[in-house]
């Protein structure tokens, strides 16, 4: 047998080996009011994901950070900058982190089907606008080859439209915390809850001691 | 050993399109060498290229190219070295590569033998082999094509005995003279009395015939490695199709991989030029994350190249040019092929290609107190965290802050003083966590001279 063809059957998707730390579960999402209502307990493997939020911001980064701390992933035409401080506050690796800004959006989609089908990424992220049915498809069938977890964020729009996505999510900000609605998920049942994701309140920032002097103090807290 | 190319002439030459019978001819415009399907179709050597067309009329002729023979010679001694560290080129066809001492390494000459054999059928030459204790006897074994090896001198002797004097390579007036007292082998040459044959064949000759029989030194010099790799191939018609260049490229690619197999080394520059007929030539650059030497992967990086920017104009001519051998080109291969930061770097290489180099970047963290320039943007795979920050940071940060009205604000946190110095660029800012109108958490500021105006910087995504 020559080593290609053994090392695609090692890739294989459904071959299980021992010495490794992979496991047929479902990747835990690191929330568990969330794995409560996923029917595999976490992020389905081999599959896309899509989260859909109408707006950047909202806390979704926090939401997947349990598991893409440490772990080479690549950030496909992200909506704005990410901020290197703030990701290594995180536990993102930035020697691992890769972020691709795509001329046209169409080699995005290029860019993060070859990253799912290569196999070296341990999370793709790619953000979308416009999304048909049969790009969806493609994104689906590259993440099922191999064993990459495969987030795609989609605008509010995409809500109505069909999508074989394993996982869909709705997400919006709430005063309570991340607002998710759970669409779509494959051997489940829609649910939603609210996760506590960002908890600035407690976070005791020192005050700077000629904070007060020149400019007056905030009016509301 | 020796390897005989006896087809060089031929296999130098660009390949041509299969089923095509193809000559080459000397300067006088004689047949010297041809291909399986011009001798099929009834053409001997030596005819004359008028005789020649007039049997086949769709012949494809191509004048003989010494230079080009040289080079294609000069790569394949070093491909040669991997087998032999000392290697050596024997006229204008031949190489000769010093087995003893590789023998025990490659597992005797049942393996060596079919081995380098393969390779070189690999690279699209075809030779004759020469087993033998000294280099003339290799190269007269490999010119009579004598599969069986010589191990020692009376073997040689026994095995080179029969052989036909045309062998030797001698000049033909020699040949003719030797022929005419009724000497015609290798054998009843070296059974004349040795007086006479240096009188009369003069004392060169002898002292062939003395290395032959291992009675004399016979040293070569060694092969020096040139520093760097070029070679151009010309295409047959022009093409305007990648598809029809990719053979090409990948026969290029192919003998660059195997010279620097040959000195265990590898190179992360390749300079691509296809030249047109009627513009400039245009040219690629294949950049490499570490030294390589994989012929595949640079004709897929090739690939992506022509994908992004398309072939201009028809192309006559392609180059592959390569400089700066550096060490450490040799990627081990892995049963279980776990190493994935290879593969990663591969995947960097290919998004490189066919996204161009700015589309992808890592981030690197700089001690800047201005929030701007904390985030910099650094190579694939050269991020780094070098600042250490324990202050809270939003993951998102706008590249230009936005305006916002205050009254959709809710401040969560106490003011962050940020300064940096004017040399860098002016900023001093209060710096405020907060929740906009939509619920999401922003990361706010307002400027110490407009303490009016607040601005969105950031948001804690």
């Amino acid at each position: 047998m020559s080593p290609t063809s053994l090392d695609q059957l090692l890739h294989h998707p459904r071959l299980w080996r021992g010495m490794s730390q992979a496991s047929l579960a479902d990747q835990r999402t690191g929330h568990a009011a969330l794995d409560s209502l996923l029917p595999g307990r976490g992020w389905p493997r081999h599959a896309l994901i899509e989260l859909i939020s109408p707006t950047p911001g909202i806390g979704e980064i926090a939401l997947l950070l349990p598991n893409l701390r440490g772990q080479p992933q690549s950030w496909v035409a992200p909506p704005f900058t990410p901020y290197a401080p703030a990701l290594a506050q995180a536990g993102i690796d930035l020697n691992t982190l890769l972020v691709i800004q795509p001329p046209t959006p169409g080699q995005g989609l290029w860019a993060m089907e070859q990253l799912l089908r290569g196999a070296t990424e341990s999370a793709v992220l790619g953000w979308f606008d416009d999304l048909p049915m049969s790009t969806l498809r493609r994104l689906q069938l590259a993440a099922e080859s191999g064993a990459t977890q495969a987030f795609v964020f989609r605008p509010a729009n995409a809500m109505n439209s069909p999508s074989p996505a394993a996982l869909r999510l709705y997400l919006e900000a709430t005063s309570e915390g991340l607002y998710i609605r759970i669409l779509k998920a494959r051997g489940g049942r829609p649910a939603s809850l609210v996760l506590p994701l960002i908890d600035h309140a407690s976070v005791v920032v020192p005050a700077p001691a000629s904070a007060s002097a020149r400019s007056p103090a905030p009016r509301a807290a | 050993m020796c390897l005989h190319l006896h087809q060089l002439p031929l296999e130098a030459l660009p390949p041509a399109p299969p089923e095509q019978a193809l000559v080459v001819l000397d300067p006088q415009q004689r047949v010297i060498r041809l291909n399986p399907q011009a001798r099929a179709a009834g053409l001997r050597l030596g005819m004359s290229a008028g005789s020649a067309r007039a049997i086949c009329p769709q012949l494809h002729s191509l004048q003989r190219q010494p230079a080009l023979e040289q080079d294609v010679l000069h790569s394949l001694a070093v491909w040669a070295l991997q087998f032999s560290s000392r290697v050596s080129v024997s006229d204008a066809d031949g190489l000769l590569i010093e087995i003893g001492g590789s023998l025990r390494l490659f597992g005797g000459l049942e393996t060596l033998r079919p081995r380098i054999e393969q390779g070189l059928a690999e690279l699209g030459y075809s030779a004759g082999c020469g087993v033998a204790p000294n280099p003339r006897g290799a190269e007269v074994l490999a010119r009579a094509l004598q599969p069986q090896a010589a191990m020692n001198v009376t073997q040689l002797s026994r095995l080179i005995q029969p052989l036909s004097l045309q062998h030797l390579a001698w000049d033909a007036r020699t040949q003719q003279r030797l022929n005419a007292v009724g000497v015609s082998t290798i054998g009843q040459c070296l059974a004349l009395p040795r007086d006479g044959f240096r009188r009369r064949y003069g004392a060169r000759h002898l002292l062939d015939l003395d290395r032959l029989g291992g009675h004399a030194a016979d040293p070569r010099p060694p092969f020096s490695v040139p520093p760097t790799f070029e070679r151009s191939l010309d295409v047959i018609g022009d093409m305007t199709d990648f598809a029809y260049l990719r053979p090409g490229f990948e026969h290029l690619f192919q003998l660059l991989q195997a010279e620097l197999r040959g000195r265990d080394c590898g190179v992360q520059q390749l300079q691509i030029e296809m030249l047109h007929a009627s513009q400039a030539p245009s040219t690629f650059e294949i950049g490499l994350q570490s030294p390589g030497s994989d012929a595949q992967h640079w004709l897929t990086l090739l690939e992506e190249h022509v994908q992004r920017r398309p072939l201009a104009a028809p192309v006559r001519a392609i180059r592959l040019r390569a400089q700066n051998f550096c060490e450490g080109g040799r990627r081990q291969q892995d049963l279980w092929q776990t190493h994935t930061a290879e593969q990663r770097q591969a995947m960097l290489e290919r998004l490189t290609a066919r996204l161009g180099s700015c589309a992808l970047y890592a981030l690197n963290t700089t001690a800047s107190h201005c929030p701007e320039l904390a985030s910099q943007r650094a190579e694939p795979g050269q991020g780094r965290d070098t600042a250490t920050d324990t202050r809270l940071r939003p993951i998102w940060l706008l590249a230009e802050p936005q305006e916002i009205d205050f009254s959709q604000l809710r401040l969560c946190s106490g003011a962050e003083r940020l300064e940096s110095g004017w040399w860098v660029r002016d900023c001093r800012r209060d710096y405020y966590r907060a929740r906009d109108a939509r619920n999401r958490w922003v990361w706010v500021f307002r400027d110490h001279r407009q303490p009016e105006r607040w601005y969105v910087h950031g948001y804690f995504a």
